[in-house]
């Protein structure tokens, strides 16, 4: 059964290279016949994988152990929905899905799209399958072939590492049947981390395709604004998935890992991050493309950064280059990434250069105050989070390089620099709402802004007057004199502008048709999807930088050993003193390799008894390893957060750590609001088509 | 590029120059910030005998240091949360490290542990505590244990 798997991704690989050569030469040829025969190939590219996948997932259901992964991943006494998820548990499940997505994405927009694309599609394929054609070669062991020549050569290190890879194949057979297999990492028992890698490698790969027609684009000088409509909402679909993928990997780190934070800056969070921080600012800028016809050269560098950062990404998580210490070397991976990730950058930045010509602006920009200003200002602030980001995730690499001595740039790094630029999109992002194409008039742009402006200073001010007196270090220094409400006061005057908007939308309509308030804020959004879908992004922005701000500088935190009947006590900013008495440690019932120990804290506030909370230690027994779970008091204020940290003589004594974490849901619900308004934003508009099909290529867009 | 403006071509370049010097300022303050920032966070992550060998230089300054625990030096007062260990370099070079706060389960003989402090030439005060087992399911990959001392 495993070699059926086997050469499916064989013959998946031989497909997808033929795939990218025929479609390459059918359409600088002019042979529709050659790329007729490329979309047929890759189009089975994505059989052959869904074939490989379903082997794969029949391996492991029926406990396959002989396959070396199945071995790895699974194991008898696990319930059959993590023997299944247990495809993306590690490094060659997770490649061949990334693959089968990736495939899926690339014969979705083959049999969606061909009719009015013809000129475009071939380079799509080019680009999708050469794509998958690295992805597949990495787990189909044909890098091995190349180990025995090398070493004959005498390069062995490198022969080394390339013989190493014949074990990421997923399909890889041990010589013997062992009697069960290792089991899926307990952390990754979770819905949480469940959901959370398809997620995330939907946006990875999502993002191919616009890619690909950009590329496609400008292989064919058709340069206008077709590439960019056509893939709007495959972008938006993309962005939601990576978004999703971020937020859930932060809830599951905040609910399952147990050190009361859900974002450590960590090279693995950051590359998720950075496709999408490159991304938001592609969706951002495209749009004064598609309206004015202007930033062109800036979009294709945009979706070229994003794409790079999607293989980047991919390449830090599965080769843990950067998070650990020695193993920078440890497969053949990593080196082949680079080679990858180096030919298609550089080859789609060549292409850029010599397309020059046609990617010129239709209109200049007309003033510092205007809409085109104000983007082009965000995608600076996107670019420069990007380049922080990018340079705290490298600098231990750059360091031992330059310096010879690895060094390290922690969280602390990430938050002063990111905080203050983050902050500064917050502005950015209610003013953009107020600025008029071309040309703001000052007059009315001062009147639009002040009663924002005084609402924020007034904020500021008044949660300072309330004792809110935190102070932030001032970028460039290191001393602490920003006031935390400052950040507060930016987040009101951007929620008062984008709330305003949604009014002045509602009652016009109000007005206009005589419709309930409700009503009229329904039709709203379904007259312009785009606007308000977005205006409720920003929404869930506004409302996730609370709870970022609420958990940065308000967490507190305490640790105390505690014998049976005597107390911690934390003080909440908010909320007054949280008093928590142990009362005892229980063994509890569990699956049969895990032991459940729960201990049982009676709670207090201000003296009032509010209930009991029960942190539990799971130890997986076959794995000898142990997961601390988090015991929580969830509200809209706070969370009382804790944990069981060890213990001694059969509970006698135990040590808890207690976190009180201030606003921390609002971050949960601000994504929930987020999720919400891209899917208002993607969702089909007939209207929006229908006026593109008016406008007809490559025209202008008729204003929305 | 070309100016493709309708009106004024000087008045054009103009603005340009003055889009170009803004786009500059900004890019220099945030290389600026970056810069900043890298000097007063970066911390070494050393080795043992590099630890040494920095002699005074590194002394009070944040760094990080990687090393073998040595089993039977390990000391926990579990009341007070005050653990002692020693961590051993490649050469059998020990450092002795104060840590207040939980003993982290997988603090046993030969754990692989980086911990973050500061060394006064005697001890190392860690403030956080990063142990790794080798981990079962990725061949190249750990299982991490981080805790942090008490505040």
């Amino acid at each position: 059964m495993a070699n059926v798997g086997y050469v499916a991704l064989l013959l998946a690989l031989v497909l997808s290279i033929y795939a990218a050569i025929a479609a390459l030469v059918g359409a600088r040829r002019q042979m529709p016949a050659l790329v007729l025969s490329a979309r047929n190939a890759a189009l089975a590219v994505t059989g052959l994988l869904t074939l490989a996948v379903i082997v794969l997932e029949y391996l492991l259901i029926s406990g396959d152990f002989r396959t070396l992964y199945v071995a790895e991943v699974s194991n008898r006494a696990m319930p059959i929905f993590f023997k299944m998820t247990a495809l993306w548990g590690s490094q060659a499940g997770s490649l061949l899905f990334w693959s089968w997505l990736m495939s899926l994405f690339g014969g979705a927009v083959l049999l969606r799209k061909w009719g009015n694309m013809r000129t475009l599609m071939p380079y799509v394929i080019v680009v999708t399958q050469f794509t998958l054609a690295f992805f597949v070669s990495l787990i189909s062991g044909v890098w091995t072939l190349l180990a025995g020549p090398l070493g004959s050569l005498g390069v062995t290190g490198t022969a080394e590492l390339l013989a190493d890879m014949a074990t990421i194949n997923p399909f890889h057979q041990l010589g013997f049947t062992p009697a069960d297999g290792n089991g899926l990492n307990p952390l990754l028992r979770h819905w949480g981390m469940i959901i959370h890698p398809p997620m995330l490698y939907l946006g990875f790969v999502g993002f191919v395709i616009p890619y690909a027609f950009a590329i496609a684009a400008l292989a064919t000088r058709q340069t206008g604004d077709l590439w960019i409509r056509t893939t709007r909402r495959w972008t938006l679909i993309a962005w939601l998935f990576l978004s999703m993928g971020l937020l859930l990997g932060a809830w599951w780190a905040y609910g399952v890992l147990g050190w009361g934070g859900y974002w450590a800056w960590d090279p693995v969070e950051n590359a998720a991050l950075m496709p999408w921080l490159a991304g938001t600012a592609f969706l951002h800028s495209v749009m004064i493309q598609e309206r004015r016809g202007m930033f062109k050269v800036w979009n294709m560098v945009l979706i070229i950064l994003t794409y790079s950062l999607v293989i980047f990404g991919t390449f830090l998580t599965r080769s843990g280059v950067i998070s650990s210490v020695h193993t920078f070397a440890q497969s053949g991976i990593g080196p082949l990434f680079l080679g990858f990730i180096s030919v298609m950058f550089t080859a789609s930045v060549v292409l850029l250069f010599d397309r020059l010509d046609c990617l010129k602006s239709e209109n200049e920009l007309d003033s510092m105050l205007s809409r085109e200003a104000i983007f082009l200002l965000q995608n600076l602030l996107f670019l420069a989070i990007l380049f922080v980001t990018f340079w705290g995730t490298i600098f231990p690499v750059v360091s031992e390089l330059v310096a010879g001595q690895k060094a390290i740039v922690g969280p602390p790094f990430f938050n002063q620099v990111n905080g203050p630029l983050f902050a500064a999109l917050v502005v950015l992002m209610g003013v953009a709402l107020l600025m008029p194409w071309r040309r703001a008039s000052r007059q009315k742009l001062a009147r639009l802004l002040l009663w924002p402006t005084v609402a924020g200073l007034a904020v500021t001010v008044i949660l300072f007057a309330l004792g809110i007196r935190k102070f932030a270090i001032l970028p460039g220094t290191e001393t602490h004199v920003l006031p935390v409400s400052l950040f507060y006061g930016i987040a009101t005057f951007a929620a008062v502008i984008t709330l305003l908007e949604f009014w002045r939308g509602m009652r016009a309509r109000h007005r206009s048709t005589g419709k309930s308030y409700p009503s009229a804020l329904w039709t709203l959004f379904g007259r312009n999807r785009r606007r308000y879908g977005g205006y409720l992004i920003h929404i869930g922005v506004i409302m996730i930088a609370l709870g970022v701000i609420g958990t940065q500088f308000f967490q507190v935190e305490t640790q105390r050993n505690l014998a049976v009947g005597e107390s911690l006590t934390i003080t909440s900013p908010l909320t007054g003193e949280y008093s928590l008495m142990y009362k005892g440690l229980e063994s509890l019932p569990a699956p049969e390799d895990v032991n459940r120990t729960g201990a049982t804290l009676a709670v207090s506030r201000g003296g009032r008894d509010i209930g009991q909370m029960n942190p539990t230690h799971d130890f997986f027994i076959p794995q000898q390893q142990p997961m601390t779970i988090p015991a929580m008091r969830y509200s809209l204020i706070e969370d009382l957060y804790v944990i069981v940290a060890g213990w001694e003589d059969g509970g006698a004594t135990a040590t808890f750590k207690a976190y009180v974490n201030p606003l921390v849901n609002w971050l949960w619900i601000g994504g929930l609001v987020f999720i919400l308004g891209t899917a208002v934003a993607a969702w089909p508009d007939p209207a929006e088509d229908r006026r593109h099909a008016l406008a007809g290529a490559p025209g202008r867009v008729v204003p929305a | 590029m070309t100016d493709m403006a309708p009106h004024g071509g000087s008045k054009a370049a103009n603005k340009r120059v003055k889009f170009i010097i803004g786009g500059a300022v900004i890019a220099v303050a945030i290389l600026y910030l970056i810069f900043t920032a890298t000097q007063s966070t970066a911390s070494y992550f050393l080795t043992v005998e590099e630890l040494y060998g920095k002699g005074s230089s590194i002394y009070d300054r944040n760094v990080r240091v990687s090393g073998k625990v040595v089993g039977e030096s390990v000391d926990f007062n579990s009341r007070e949360l005050i653990l002692h260990f020693e961590i051993a370099g490649e050469s059998g070079e020990t450092v002795p490290v104060f840590f207040n706060g939980p003993k982290p389960d997988q603090m046993r003989h030969d754990a692989e542990a980086i911990i973050q402090g500061t060394y006064d030439g005697n001890q190392f005060t860690a403030q956080e505590l990063l142990l790794k087992c080798p981990s079962r399911y990725e061949e190249s990959g750990f299982t991490e244990e981080k805790v942090e001392a008490v505040r």
